[in-house]
Protein backbone atom coordinates (compact mmCIF):
# COMPACT_ATOMS: atom_id res chain seq x y z
CA UNK A 1 0.00 0.00 0.00
CA UNK A 2 1.11 3.59 -0.69
CA UNK A 3 0.37 6.74 1.42
CA UNK A 4 -0.21 9.86 -0.40
CA UNK A 5 -0.88 13.23 1.42
CA UNK A 6 -2.42 16.35 -0.12
CA UNK A 7 -2.36 19.83 0.01
CA UNK A 8 -4.66 19.96 2.68
CA UNK A 9 -2.17 17.63 5.21
CA UNK A 10 -4.84 14.61 4.41
CA UNK A 11 -3.54 11.53 4.06
CA UNK A 12 -4.57 8.28 1.93
CA UNK A 13 -3.01 4.76 1.79
CA UNK A 14 -4.12 3.27 -1.60
CA UNK A 15 -3.33 0.31 -3.73
CA UNK A 16 0.12 0.65 -5.68
CA UNK A 17 -2.06 -1.05 -8.63
CA UNK A 18 -4.59 2.17 -8.38
CA UNK A 19 -2.29 4.84 -7.63
CA UNK A 20 0.20 3.85 -10.22
CA UNK A 21 -2.30 4.57 -12.88
CA UNK A 22 -0.38 8.38 -12.04
CA UNK A 23 2.72 8.42 -14.41
CA UNK A 24 3.89 11.10 -12.01
CA UNK A 25 3.01 8.88 -8.85
CA UNK A 26 4.77 5.39 -10.72
CA UNK A 27 7.97 7.80 -11.58
CA UNK A 28 8.08 8.71 -8.11
CA UNK A 29 7.93 4.82 -6.70
CA UNK A 30 10.49 3.89 -9.30
CA UNK A 31 12.68 6.69 -7.97
CA UNK A 32 12.56 5.69 -3.90
CA UNK A 33 12.15 1.72 -4.31
CA UNK A 34 9.69 -0.64 -3.11
CA UNK A 35 10.04 -0.25 1.05
CA UNK A 36 9.78 3.40 1.57
CA UNK A 37 7.16 4.11 4.08
CA UNK A 38 7.59 7.93 3.65
CA UNK A 39 4.11 9.78 2.56
CA UNK A 40 4.35 11.14 -0.64
CA UNK A 41 3.64 14.74 -0.64
CA UNK A 42 1.39 16.00 -3.75
CA UNK A 43 1.06 20.14 -2.65
CA UNK A 44 -0.96 20.51 -6.12
CA UNK A 45 -4.01 18.74 -5.14
CA UNK A 46 -6.38 18.94 -2.31
CA UNK A 47 -8.45 16.25 -0.69
CA UNK A 48 -11.77 16.83 -2.13
CA UNK A 49 -10.56 16.37 -5.35
CA UNK A 50 -7.91 13.28 -4.81
CA UNK A 51 -10.93 11.43 -3.31
CA UNK A 52 -12.25 11.66 -6.97
CA UNK A 53 -9.19 11.55 -8.25
CA UNK A 54 -8.90 7.95 -6.70
CA UNK A 55 -12.27 6.97 -7.60
CA UNK A 56 -11.83 7.22 -11.13
CA UNK A 57 -7.81 5.33 -10.52
CA UNK A 58 -10.03 2.69 -8.81
CA UNK A 59 -12.41 2.03 -11.43
CA UNK A 60 -10.20 2.08 -14.36
CA UNK A 61 -7.66 -0.26 -12.32
CA UNK A 62 -5.89 -2.64 -14.29
CA UNK A 63 -6.90 -0.88 -17.86
CA UNK A 64 -3.84 -0.27 -20.03
CA UNK A 65 -2.29 2.97 -19.52
CA UNK A 66 -2.01 4.97 -22.79
CA UNK A 67 1.22 4.82 -24.74
CA UNK A 68 3.79 7.35 -24.67
CA UNK A 69 2.96 8.72 -27.91
CA UNK A 70 -1.20 9.07 -27.59
CA UNK A 71 -0.58 12.29 -28.17
CA UNK A 72 0.94 12.10 -31.47
CA UNK A 73 -1.66 9.48 -33.00
CA UNK A 74 -4.58 11.15 -31.60
CA UNK A 75 -3.73 14.25 -33.64
CA UNK A 76 -5.27 12.28 -36.55
CA UNK A 77 -8.13 13.90 -36.43
CA UNK A 78 -10.54 10.89 -36.91
CA UNK A 79 -9.49 9.77 -33.41
CA UNK A 80 -10.67 13.00 -31.65
CA UNK A 81 -13.84 11.74 -31.04
CA UNK A 82 -15.44 13.40 -27.77
CA UNK A 83 -17.30 10.17 -26.92
CA UNK A 84 -16.98 10.00 -22.87
CA UNK A 85 -17.86 6.12 -21.84
CA UNK A 86 -21.02 6.26 -19.85
CA UNK A 87 -19.61 5.34 -15.96
CA UNK A 88 -16.75 8.63 -16.70
CA UNK A 89 -19.90 10.74 -18.12
CA UNK A 90 -21.17 9.88 -14.40
CA UNK A 91 -17.82 10.55 -12.56
CA UNK A 92 -17.62 13.71 -14.43
CA UNK A 93 -20.95 15.58 -13.72
CA UNK A 94 -19.95 17.46 -11.03
CA UNK A 95 -19.85 21.43 -10.56
CA UNK A 96 -17.46 23.72 -12.55
CA UNK A 97 -14.97 24.37 -9.93
CA UNK A 98 -14.20 20.42 -9.13
CA UNK A 99 -14.41 19.93 -12.79
CA UNK A 100 -11.81 22.26 -13.98
CA UNK A 101 -9.99 20.71 -10.48
CA UNK A 102 -9.69 17.32 -11.65
CA UNK A 103 -8.67 18.54 -15.19
CA UNK A 104 -5.76 20.32 -13.69
CA UNK A 105 -5.08 17.48 -10.82
CA UNK A 106 -4.59 14.65 -14.05
CA UNK A 107 -2.81 17.16 -15.65
CA UNK A 108 -0.42 17.67 -12.78
CA UNK A 109 -0.92 13.59 -12.03
CA UNK A 110 -0.12 13.26 -15.16
CA UNK A 111 -3.15 10.97 -15.83
CA UNK A 112 -3.87 11.01 -19.32
CA UNK A 113 -7.36 9.13 -19.90
CA UNK A 114 -9.04 11.04 -17.44
CA UNK A 115 -7.27 15.07 -18.28
CA UNK A 116 -8.88 13.56 -21.80
CA UNK A 117 -12.46 12.42 -19.84
CA UNK A 118 -12.36 16.24 -18.17
CA UNK A 119 -11.44 17.83 -21.91
CA UNK A 120 -13.93 15.73 -24.22
CA UNK A 121 -16.44 17.21 -21.12
CA UNK A 122 -15.49 20.94 -21.31
CA UNK A 123 -15.56 20.40 -25.33
CA UNK A 124 -18.97 19.31 -25.41
CA UNK A 125 -19.79 21.85 -22.89
CA UNK A 126 -18.46 24.59 -25.83
CA UNK A 127 -19.76 23.00 -28.73
CA UNK A 128 -22.63 24.84 -30.66
CA UNK A 129 -22.59 27.59 -28.66
CA UNK A 130 -22.23 31.43 -29.82
CA UNK A 131 -18.86 33.55 -28.29
CA UNK A 132 -21.75 35.24 -25.72
CA UNK A 133 -23.07 31.93 -24.52
CA UNK A 134 -20.24 30.63 -24.07
CA UNK A 135 -18.41 33.75 -22.45
CA UNK A 136 -22.12 33.08 -19.70
CA UNK A 137 -21.52 29.41 -19.28
CA UNK A 138 -17.80 30.36 -17.52
CA UNK A 139 -18.09 33.65 -16.72
CA UNK A 140 -15.36 34.94 -18.85
CA UNK A 141 -15.19 38.43 -19.91
CA UNK A 142 -15.26 40.01 -22.70
CA UNK A 143 -11.77 41.71 -22.64
CA UNK A 144 -11.43 43.45 -26.45
CA UNK A 145 -9.53 46.38 -27.70
CA UNK A 146 -12.13 48.31 -29.53
CA UNK A 147 -9.84 47.64 -32.38
CA UNK A 148 -9.96 43.95 -31.56
CA UNK A 149 -14.00 44.55 -31.44
CA UNK A 150 -13.84 45.78 -34.96
CA UNK A 151 -11.63 43.39 -36.76
CA UNK A 152 -14.26 40.58 -34.96
CA UNK A 153 -16.90 42.62 -36.05
CA UNK A 154 -15.51 41.92 -39.49
CA UNK A 155 -15.16 38.62 -39.48
CA UNK A 156 -18.88 38.25 -37.91
CA UNK A 157 -20.08 40.01 -41.11
CA UNK A 158 -18.18 37.68 -43.17
CA UNK A 159 -19.39 34.59 -41.08
CA UNK A 160 -23.02 35.83 -41.87
CA UNK A 161 -22.53 37.03 -45.44
CA UNK A 162 -24.86 35.05 -47.57
CA UNK B 1 -59.49 75.37 -3.02
CA UNK B 2 -58.40 75.47 -6.51
CA UNK B 3 -55.19 77.33 -5.37
CA UNK B 4 -54.60 74.72 -2.65
CA UNK B 5 -54.98 72.07 -5.02
CA UNK B 6 -52.72 73.47 -7.16
CA UNK B 7 -50.13 73.80 -4.52
CA UNK B 8 -50.91 70.01 -3.75
CA UNK B 9 -50.31 69.12 -7.17
CA UNK B 10 -46.71 71.65 -7.42
CA UNK B 11 -45.65 69.78 -4.18
CA UNK B 12 -46.33 66.32 -5.65
CA UNK B 13 -44.79 67.49 -9.12
CA UNK B 14 -41.81 67.88 -7.17
CA UNK B 15 -41.83 65.10 -5.11
CA UNK B 16 -41.89 62.96 -8.32
CA UNK B 17 -38.67 65.06 -10.11
CA UNK B 18 -36.87 63.74 -6.45
CA UNK B 19 -38.03 60.64 -5.98
CA UNK B 20 -37.15 59.97 -10.36
CA UNK B 21 -33.55 61.18 -9.77
CA UNK B 22 -33.27 59.24 -6.75
CA UNK B 23 -34.53 55.99 -8.32
CA UNK B 24 -32.21 56.99 -11.58
CA UNK B 25 -28.99 57.07 -8.90
CA UNK B 26 -30.50 53.65 -7.22
CA UNK B 27 -30.31 51.94 -10.57
CA UNK B 28 -26.92 53.62 -11.64
CA UNK B 29 -25.53 52.02 -8.81
CA UNK B 30 -27.29 48.81 -9.18
CA UNK B 31 -25.81 48.34 -12.86
CA UNK B 32 -22.30 49.46 -10.88
CA UNK B 33 -22.96 47.23 -8.38
CA UNK B 34 -23.84 44.04 -11.09
CA UNK B 35 -20.68 44.87 -13.18
CA UNK B 36 -18.50 44.65 -10.35
CA UNK B 37 -20.13 41.15 -9.33
CA UNK B 38 -19.61 39.85 -13.02
CA UNK B 39 -15.85 41.10 -12.80
CA UNK B 40 -15.31 39.07 -9.68
CA UNK B 41 -17.42 36.50 -11.03
CA UNK B 42 -14.63 36.39 -14.41
CA UNK B 43 -11.75 37.00 -11.95
CA UNK B 44 -12.74 33.62 -9.66
CA UNK B 45 -13.89 31.76 -12.50
CA UNK B 46 -12.44 28.15 -12.70
CA UNK B 47 -11.68 28.13 -16.24
CA UNK B 48 -9.12 30.91 -15.94
CA UNK B 49 -6.99 28.50 -13.88
CA UNK B 50 -6.31 26.11 -16.66
CA UNK B 51 -2.78 26.67 -18.60
CA UNK B 52 -3.09 27.29 -22.64
CA UNK B 53 -1.80 23.87 -23.13
CA UNK B 54 -5.00 22.56 -22.14
CA UNK B 55 -7.15 24.74 -23.67
CA UNK B 56 -5.85 23.99 -26.50
CA UNK B 57 -6.02 20.58 -26.38
CA UNK B 58 -10.03 21.22 -25.39
CA UNK B 59 -10.20 23.66 -28.33
CA UNK B 60 -9.26 20.80 -30.36
CA UNK B 61 -11.85 18.43 -29.62
CA UNK B 62 -14.18 21.20 -30.56
CA UNK B 63 -12.72 22.05 -33.80
CA UNK B 64 -11.20 19.07 -35.27
CA UNK B 65 -12.99 15.96 -33.95
CA UNK B 66 -14.29 15.18 -37.48
CA UNK B 67 -13.36 15.83 -40.75
CA UNK B 68 -15.06 19.04 -42.09
CA UNK B 69 -15.52 21.01 -38.53
CA UNK B 70 -15.54 24.21 -40.05
CA UNK B 71 -18.37 24.88 -43.25
CA UNK B 72 -17.64 27.50 -45.25
CA UNK B 73 -21.13 27.38 -47.25
CA UNK B 74 -23.67 29.77 -48.37
CA UNK B 75 -26.37 27.24 -46.68
CA UNK B 76 -25.00 26.88 -42.95
CA UNK B 77 -22.15 28.96 -42.07
CA UNK B 78 -20.58 27.22 -39.18
CA UNK B 79 -17.38 28.35 -37.63
CA UNK B 80 -16.57 26.90 -34.20
CA UNK B 81 -12.71 27.55 -34.71
CA UNK B 82 -13.30 31.59 -35.36
CA UNK B 83 -16.13 31.46 -32.57
CA UNK B 84 -13.85 30.63 -30.08
CA UNK B 85 -11.53 33.37 -30.92
CA UNK B 86 -14.40 35.40 -30.36
CA UNK B 87 -14.49 34.78 -26.57
CA UNK B 88 -11.80 36.73 -24.90
CA UNK B 89 -8.07 37.98 -26.03
CA UNK B 90 -6.83 35.00 -24.51
CA UNK B 91 -8.53 32.56 -25.99
CA UNK B 92 -8.13 34.45 -29.50
CA UNK B 93 -4.16 34.08 -28.89
CA UNK B 94 -4.25 30.53 -28.45
CA UNK B 95 -6.60 29.52 -31.36
CA UNK B 96 -4.44 31.97 -33.66
CA UNK B 97 -1.13 30.25 -32.41
CA UNK B 98 -2.01 26.49 -32.90
CA UNK B 99 -2.36 25.47 -36.30
CA UNK B 100 -4.08 22.48 -36.58
CA UNK B 101 -7.64 24.43 -35.42
CA UNK B 102 -7.81 25.35 -38.76
CA UNK B 103 -7.70 22.55 -40.69
CA UNK B 104 -10.56 20.88 -40.47
CA UNK B 105 -12.63 22.26 -43.24
CA UNK B 106 -15.83 22.14 -45.42
CA UNK B 107 -16.19 24.13 -48.80
CA UNK B 108 -19.52 23.89 -50.19
CA UNK B 109 -21.89 26.16 -52.19
CA UNK B 110 -20.41 29.14 -51.00
CA UNK B 111 -20.50 32.59 -52.24
CA UNK B 112 -16.92 33.03 -53.93
CA UNK B 113 -16.54 36.35 -52.35
CA UNK B 114 -17.27 34.36 -48.41
CA UNK B 115 -15.50 31.51 -49.29
CA UNK B 116 -11.82 33.04 -50.36
CA UNK B 117 -11.62 35.04 -47.72
CA UNK B 118 -12.84 32.36 -45.44
CA UNK B 119 -10.65 29.69 -47.40
CA UNK B 120 -7.20 32.11 -47.54
CA UNK B 121 -7.69 32.56 -43.95
CA UNK B 122 -7.58 28.96 -42.80
CA UNK B 123 -4.82 27.68 -45.21
CA UNK B 124 -2.77 30.63 -43.94
CA UNK B 125 -3.28 30.26 -39.96
CA UNK B 126 -3.32 26.47 -40.49
CA UNK B 127 0.66 26.66 -41.46
CA UNK B 128 1.68 23.44 -42.59
CA UNK B 129 -0.57 20.97 -40.42
CA UNK B 130 -2.04 18.63 -42.47
CA UNK B 131 -5.59 19.28 -43.91
CA UNK B 132 -9.26 17.20 -43.68
CA UNK B 133 -10.96 18.48 -46.14
CA UNK B 134 -14.44 18.30 -47.37
CA UNK B 135 -15.44 19.65 -50.80
CA UNK B 136 -18.88 20.08 -52.82
CA UNK B 137 -16.45 20.59 -55.93
CA UNK B 138 -19.84 21.04 -58.18
CA UNK B 139 -20.53 24.11 -56.42
CA UNK B 140 -16.89 25.66 -55.81
CA UNK B 141 -15.59 28.36 -57.64
CA UNK B 142 -12.63 27.26 -59.69
CA UNK B 143 -10.19 29.53 -57.78
CA UNK B 144 -10.78 28.00 -54.40
CA UNK B 145 -10.09 24.77 -56.02
CA UNK B 146 -7.07 26.19 -57.08
CA UNK B 147 -6.46 27.45 -54.19
CA UNK B 148 -6.82 24.53 -52.35
CA UNK B 149 -4.83 22.58 -55.07
CA UNK B 150 -1.61 24.70 -53.98
CA UNK B 151 -1.63 23.06 -50.54
CA UNK B 152 -2.50 19.46 -51.77
CA UNK B 153 0.51 18.42 -50.14
CA UNK B 154 -0.98 18.96 -47.02
CA UNK B 155 -4.29 17.05 -47.70
CA UNK B 156 -4.62 14.24 -45.31
CA UNK B 157 -8.46 13.52 -45.30
CA UNK B 158 -10.50 14.82 -48.64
Amino acid sequence: MIVVKTSDNETFTVDREVVERSVLIKNMLDDIGENSEQAIPLPNVNSSVLKKVLEYCEHHRGEPLPAADADTSQEDTRKRSTDISEWDQKFITVDQEMLFEIILAANYLDIKSLLDVGCKTVANMIKGKTPEEIRKLFNIVNDFTPEEEAQIKKENEWAEDR
Amino acid sequence: LIDEAEEDLGRYNKELVRLRTVAAMVSNKQKTLEAYIGDLRCAVSPIRRLPPEILSDIFKYVCCNYVGVNCISKEKMSLPTVALSHVCTRWRRIVESTPSLWTSITLKHATKYVSSYWLETFLSTSRSSPLDLVVGYKHTALEDIALLMQHSNRWRNV
